[in-house]
């Protein structure tokens, strides 16, 4: 009796620990299975929201485009007003004050230019003449010495 | 000891269980109801409510001239909606209306009012507000406006060339000018944004969505110099009003290429403001220089010249006997001179430079009807042009081949009366003649960038219509016209032209009018190497001249001097170096 218990004995204290052993596959299962449908869950949450966070971006980035491209041509159309042939006939009579011509000089450039015209003396400024200078008398001492090596 | 309870039903039971199938039925029969037979109804109910489509903007493509200015292009703007659904929210409609009364400058009551009359679908409170003042109303997210891009069309250089260039409607359509025929090149596509959207219409990032990238309109670049163009329209408005003159045309074209520098028509458009409203809007849009009829007169003379040149039957020398008139034989027609005058023995040149219609008629005789008309169809005269134009005249020559021909069109012909041409199909023709007897197609688009290719148009050669020789020998003859006239009206200081004056009585449908004339004068500048053909038409002009030398010829030489100068040719060389040519 004993010694079937002393035999049972280390049965009985296996005999959990299998169950237990038995039972954790299955739990690790679960526990598995479920951090795996929560990892999903979450990635798909994450996914979700990285999308829409592109999404948001991508339409901030497309408006902010159109936005930039309606600003170009509201500036082509700028530049154009003010190319505007009326506004410059405008600006340069207004605030240059240009005028139109009265009379237009031609020139012929297909004929030999006429000889030049001497002009009178007396429109000419008289020139003075200027004879050589007057060396003073140290130079000359300074030239007569050995030059200095 | 409490009564046990019977364990079969009990009436009471079957009366719930008859209730619970009869409405676990009505239940099933309601689903099917929604879920099968009107399915599509409340699908579509909610994609009205949750789905949202959004135009974006595709601009109309920009029509520029040769030096790349902007004669029409678009400007974005935007249209404002109203989305009465959402406006079933009086208190928020009302401070939307009123924040729109503020921005936009409405009547609050007005557009609350308006957006509250029906609860379904948008209503247009404003079309092309200005782009700024849209952008301030997106960023207000103001509840229930809903506001789509669109585009205002708009002409920088205002009316100029309008009957060319042409005109756009509210919709963006193409009506006239080249809006209209080259609308499926300008016009873009608008793109799609198909998605679902949240309560303030805005799209949701994470919904399904449908997309189709908008097209932007091509660009069209003419042969058309605004200055020039601008020249040409304010000289010919001063030729209309010193000779009170209803309407008139002016085409001015590099006799090289045929590339169209500017097509002038008047009447036009003055201003854009309600002018689709216009009494007589046909008669503004018209590019007439293209679209419209009339007997060329004297300028024809050049072609018959050049025909008899050309088939070795004269010489600028040759000489005929004027004597003022001529019978046209087995007829009682007599052809007399422009003048009534007779000038005896003439040679070539003089008949041309004095416009003898008796010199005409000798000339046509010499070239008989057969060879005649061939020249006129080899000068392109009865056949449209191909300039790229709706609306292009065809031109009404009659031949020998026509059943109601006569003889005596033959004489009338020779000098322009009895047939009809358009201004364009005279100046192609007469440009031959500068151009070393080439005749050239004219065009007026010479590049079009659409859809990412770019298309050029290159000068086209339609034929020789006359030998080099023969062009040359006319042209110096024409030279002869208003050089050798010292008090031609076409002569331009500093420069040497050629050129030849038409004038013909107005046809009406009992024959012609003889109290009023159409003028005109066809010249080239500089005639060293001519860098313009200009051809300068009054329509009945009753300002006590009529003549083409006196009305179209004094405007020719105007607008041909300012052109010179704009285009800094220099000034002509002596009279001894042109005969060189």
């Amino acid at each position: 009796m004993a010694a079937a218990a002393l035999r049972r004995a280390p049965v009985t204290g296996a005999v959990p620990a299998r169950r237990l052993l038995g039972r954790l596959p299955g739990v690790a299962l679960a526990i598995l299975a479920l951090t795996i449908v929560t990892g999903t869950g979450v990635l798909q949450v994450m996914q979700a929201s990285e999308a829409a966070s592109a999404g948001y971006d991508i339409g901030r980035l497309e408006q902010e485009r159109d936005r930039l491209n309606a600003e170009i041509r509201l500036l082509e159309v700028e530049v154009a007003n003010m190319a505007h042939s009326d506004r410059v006939y405008q600006q340069a009579t207004d605030r240059l004050g240009m005028v139109s011509p009265t009379a237009t000089v031609r020139v012929a450039v297909g004929v030999t230019a006429p000889e030049g015209v001497p002009v009178p003396s007396r429109f000419t400024p008289a020139v003075e003449v200027v004879g050589p200078l007057q060396r003073p008398w140290w130079a000359k001492l300074l030239e007569s010495l050995p030059p200095v090596r | 000891m409490s009564e046990q309870r019977p364990h079969h039903l009990t009436w009471r039971h079957a009366v719930l269980l008859a209730g619970m199938a009869a409405s676990l039925v009505a239940v099933i029969v309601r689903l099917w109801q929604v879920q099968v037979v009107d399915h599509q109804s409340y699908v579509d109910q909610a994609a009205r409510t949750r789905d949202g489509v959004a135009a974006t903007s595709a601009p109309r493509g920009t029509i520029t001239d040769a030096t790349g200015y902007p004669l029409a292009m678009s400007r974005d703007t935007w249209d404002v909606y109203l989305d009465t659904f959402l406006w079933r929210d009086r208190d928020k409609a009302r401070d939307a209306a009123f924040k729109l009364s503020q921005i936009l400058g409405v009547d609050a009551a007005q557009t609350f009012a308006l957006g509250t009359a029906q609860s379904r679908g948008d209503i247009p409170l404003l079309r092309q507000i200005p782009y700024e003042t849209g952008r301030q109303l997106v960023d207000e997210e103001l509840w229930g406006v809903r506001l789509l891009p669109s585009a205002e069309r708009m002409y920088p250089e205002g009316t100029l060339a309008s009957p060319l260039v042409g005109y756009t409607g509210l919709g963006g359509e193409g009506l006239w000018g080249l809006e209209s025929d080259y609308d499926q090149v300008l016009r873009g596509r608008s793109g799609m944004v198909m998605t679902e959207r949240d309560p303030l219409g805005r799209p949701i990032a994470i919904a399904p969505r449908v997309e189709r990238s908008a097209e932007i309109g091509g660009n069209i670049e003419l042969t058309i110099d605004r200055h020039i163009q601008r020249i040409v329209e304010q000289r010919l408005d001063e030729a209309l009003r010193e000779n009170n003159a209803p309407s008139g045309s002016v085409l001015v074209m590099n006799p090289r290429t045929g590339a169209l520098l500017a097509v002038a028509s008047r009447p036009a458009p003055t201003s854009y403001d309600k002018i689709l409203d216009h009494p007589k809007l046909s008669t503004l849009v018209r590019a007439r220089p293209i679209t419209d009829l009339y007997e060329p007169g004297s300028v024809i003379k050049t072609l018959t010249t050049a025909t008899a040149i050309d088939l070795g039957l004269v010489t600028p020398t040759t000489t005929y006997i004027d004597t003022g008139r001529v019978d046209i034989p087995g007829t009682e027609y007599t052809i007399r001179n422009w003048d009534f005058q007779k000038y005896g023995q003439v040679t070539m040149i003089e008949y041309l430079q004095r416009s003898l219609n008796t010199g005409s008629v000798w000339l046509s005789s010499k070239v008989g009807a057969r060879d005649f008309y061939r020249y006129m169809g080899a000068f392109g005269l009865g056949e449209p042009t191909h300039v790229g134009l709706s609306g292009e005249g065809e031109g009404m020559i009659r031949t020998p081949d026509n059943d109601d021909w006569y003889p005596v069109d033959l004489a009338t012909n020779s000098y322009g009366q009895g047939l009809a041409v358009t201004p364009l199909q005279v100046l192609t023709a007469v440009s031959s003649l500068a151009n070393n007897g080439v005749l050239m197609r004219p065009y007026v688009v010479s590049r079009i960038a659409a859809n990412g290719e770019v298309r050029t148009f290159q000068p086209v050669r339609v034929r020789q219509a006359v030998s080099a020789d023969t062009a040359r020998t006319v042209f110096r003859m024409m030279y002869e016209v208003v050089e050798g006239v010292p008090t031609h009206g076409a002569r331009v200081p500093g420069y040497h032209v050629a050129g030849k004056t038409g004038t013909t009585l107005v046809s009406i449908p009992t024959g012609y009018d003889l109290d009023t004339t159409i003028a005109s004068f066809v010249g080239f500048i500089p005639y060293e190497d001519p860098q313009v053909g200009i051809l300068v038409k009054i329509d009945q002009p009753s300002g006590g001249l009529n003549l083409g030398g006196q009305v179209a010829a004094p405007a020719f030489a105007k607008m041909a001097g300012d052109i010179m100068q704009y285009l800094r040719v220099p000034a002509g060389r002596t009279p001894s170096q042109v005969s060189a040519r």
